[in-house]
């Protein structure tokens, strides 16, 4: 019989679960999740989140619904993940550093019909919200029947799930992520990153940023096993690695420089093939201590962006040859850059960088104006594209380099912020009158200026209870009142050139 | 446990001081202060950790490096103590 193309390589699934279906048909006994408990293999995770499917059923969840999962990176939200796919429902991850009124915000902007929380979770108002923690949910779907029928089959332009991230709002807003787009963008990425099923991917990034929540679709594409945390002490990510046999650790620079430390001390050797990494700059220097702390190892620099996951990819240790690239766009999509008027700029010249292709997301969750002001109609055909807010060029190779934002969003351990939601939760704080929040401040880091009846220090105590560390300032100035542009804006450029001497700030 | 510094020599202190916000160290420690919310980050914990390592001549094995051992300055000094093969601190 003749072969065909179809025959060789199998068809790219239309919806997200599919994945994990195929995996649980062609390596059923392979290991799908290696974690704190044991072993999970790819037959078990379709299995189990078949009985979780039901028993969400059964919960009155269904096709369209969304299921908030508040959970660490476990076993319990891979299941849950594939469980609220496969009855049609939206998943909503949000990651359990959030405090109650970040959450809060959340919540009334998706209204979950379910909300799944660790069980000591002391941040949450169970009160308030439909709620159940994951440990009942497993042992509850372990009653359930041998699910028959609990594939609800979504269409591919169905919503997935959504993704909050920060932007120029007060609160973060949820990135629609339909089944089409997400399973384009998992595909073109696995193409680029070359996982196979040998590889254990240790994915210590949280399930609530979508790199980390796309380690659970790569690593099912390629029938690869998923290591998860232990724990969540960063001191312990080398030993874990290592307990693992971990062959790709995607990386944010502030764990590679956490890795590379910990490999400075500890020279055992690691099965570490790869790392990936995405989300800020992986500079030479830090590029320079992996190498020589994981010899061997092979980098692969990436940039993307919530709103269509991932934008460019480079081949491994192209950072070596073309420093500064962050790679070339994903197969069967396009980066183009543009100057204010649109129009696409030389190879070399900077410019604001827009994104083109399937992995285009659809719009932010109720949300319009926000919406239009990313995702814009193109020039020539009218299709949809994605204006990142990020500048940068392209070289005569085709590959992207980065030169920085234009607006109010940044990276601070890891996660994206945003100036906009730290002010806007310092001002709900009694006794604060005004707040402008500077990132980046040479020598200071993350800085609140505000004006108000409340001390400082009693302002850094409040802080914790209402924002994330992450999004905590490193230094707090009080100030009569906050200086403004002649347009009445915060002149945050005048609060940084007349930083007050150490003596009067709060650190 | 108690709440103040019994036990710990200043080079400990002068280790921790440098990644805890500027309003905390200009007080004295105490032994219960929560080093995450003082300012304590993963990077900062693992370069501590080095540090402690350095200055006190001792080695974390794998089953030494707990979780919590950088919740509180007692605990990290606890964890140093018990790799030196001193006492804890008392209480």
């Amino acid at each position: 019989m003749e072969q065909t193309i179809d025959m060789i390589r199998p068809a790219r699934p239309a919806l997200i679960h599919q994945i994990a279906e195929s995996s649980a048909r062609a390596h059923p006994n392979a290991v799908a999740i290696r974690d704190r408990h044991g072993e999970l293999t790819h037959a078990a995770v379709w299995a189990l989140s078949g009985r979780l499917g039901s028993w969400l059923r059964s919960r009155g969840v269904g096709p369209g619904d969304r299921v908030l999962l508040r959970l660490r990176n476990s076993r319990e939200f891979v299941l849950l993940f594939h469980a609220a796919l496969r009855v049609g429902a939206v998943v909503v991850p949000t990651s359990p550093d959030l405090r109650a009124a970040q959450v809060g915000h959340i919540v009334r902007d998706c209204a979950p019909v379910l909300c799944v929380v660790e069980s000591d979770d002391a941040d949450w108002p169970a009160a308030d919200w439909p709620t159940v923690d994951a440990a009942t949910a497993l042992a509850l779907a372990a009653a359930e029947a041998e699910p028959e029928d609990v594939d609800e089959a979504p269409a591919p332009h169905d919503v997935a799930f959504l993704i909050y991230t920060s932007g120029s709002t007060a609160a973060p807003k949820g990135v629609v992520c339909p089944h089409e787009q997400v399973v384009f963008a998992a595909s073109a990425i696995a193409e680029r990153l070359g996982y196979r099923e040998s590889d254990v991917v240790y994915c210590r990034l949280p399930f609530s940023f979508d790199y980390g929540l796309y380690q659970i679709l790569l690593a099912g594409l390629a029938g690869a096993a998923l290591a998860l945390p232990a724990s969540s002490s960063d001191v312990q990510v080398l030993k874990e690695v290592r307990a693992a046999g971990a062959t790709i650790v995607p990386v944010v620079p502030t764990l590679a420089t956490v890795l590379a430390v910990l490999a400075t001390r500890d020279r055992r050797p690691t099965a570490v093939r790869r790392f990936t990494n995405t989300g800020a700059e992986l500079t030479a220097e830090h590029s320079r201590r992996l190498r020589e702390t994981f010899p061997n190892v092979e980098i692969i620099s990436m940039y993307g962006m919530t709103e269509c996951k991932r934008i460019t990819i480079s081949g491994p240790d192209d950072d070596l040859i073309r420093p500064g690239t962050v790679g070339r766009a994903l197969t069967g999509t396009d980066v183009v850059v543009i100057d204010e008027l649109g129009i696409p700029v030389p190879t070399g010249t900077v410019g604001e960088i827009v994104v083109r292709g399937p992995h285009v997301m659809a719009g932010y969750w109720n949300a319009p104006e926000e919406t239009a002001k990313r995702y814009r109609p193109g020039p020539v055909t009218g299709a949809t594209e994605l204006h990142t807010g990020d500048f940068g060029w392209l070289d005569d190779a085709g590959d992207l380099h980065l030169v920085g934002r234009r607006d109010d969003i940044f990276k601070r351990r890891g996660v994206r912020v945003s100036t906009a939601e730290i002010e806007a939760a310092v001002l709900a704080v009694d006794g604060v009158r005004e707040a402008a929040v500077v990132p980046d401040v040479p020598g200071l880091g993350l800085v609140l200026w505000y004006a108000g009846t409340i001390s400082a220090e009693d302002l850094r105590a409040e802080l914790p209870g209402i924002l994330d560390a992450a999004r905590l300032p490193d230094r707090i100035q009080l100030r009569p009142q906050l200086p403004r542009t002649a347009h009445g804006k915060l002149d945050r450029r005048g609060l940084v050139e007349n930083i007050a001497p150490t003596g009067r700030d709060h650190g | 446990m108690a709440d103040d510094h019994a036990g710990w020599d200043p080079a400990f202190e002068k280790l921790l001081l440098p990644y805890l916000h500027e309003s905390v160290a200009s007080a004295p420690l105490s032994g219960d202060l929560d080093l995450r919310a003082a300012g304590l980050d993963s990077l900062g914990a693992v370069e501590l950790l080095v540090g402690v390592e350095e200055t006190y001549g001792v080695h974390f094995s794998d089953d030494d490096l707990t979780f919590d051992m950088f919740t509180t300055p007692a605990t990290l000094w606890n964890a140093v103590a018990a790799v030196r093969g001193g006492s804890a601190c008392a209480g």
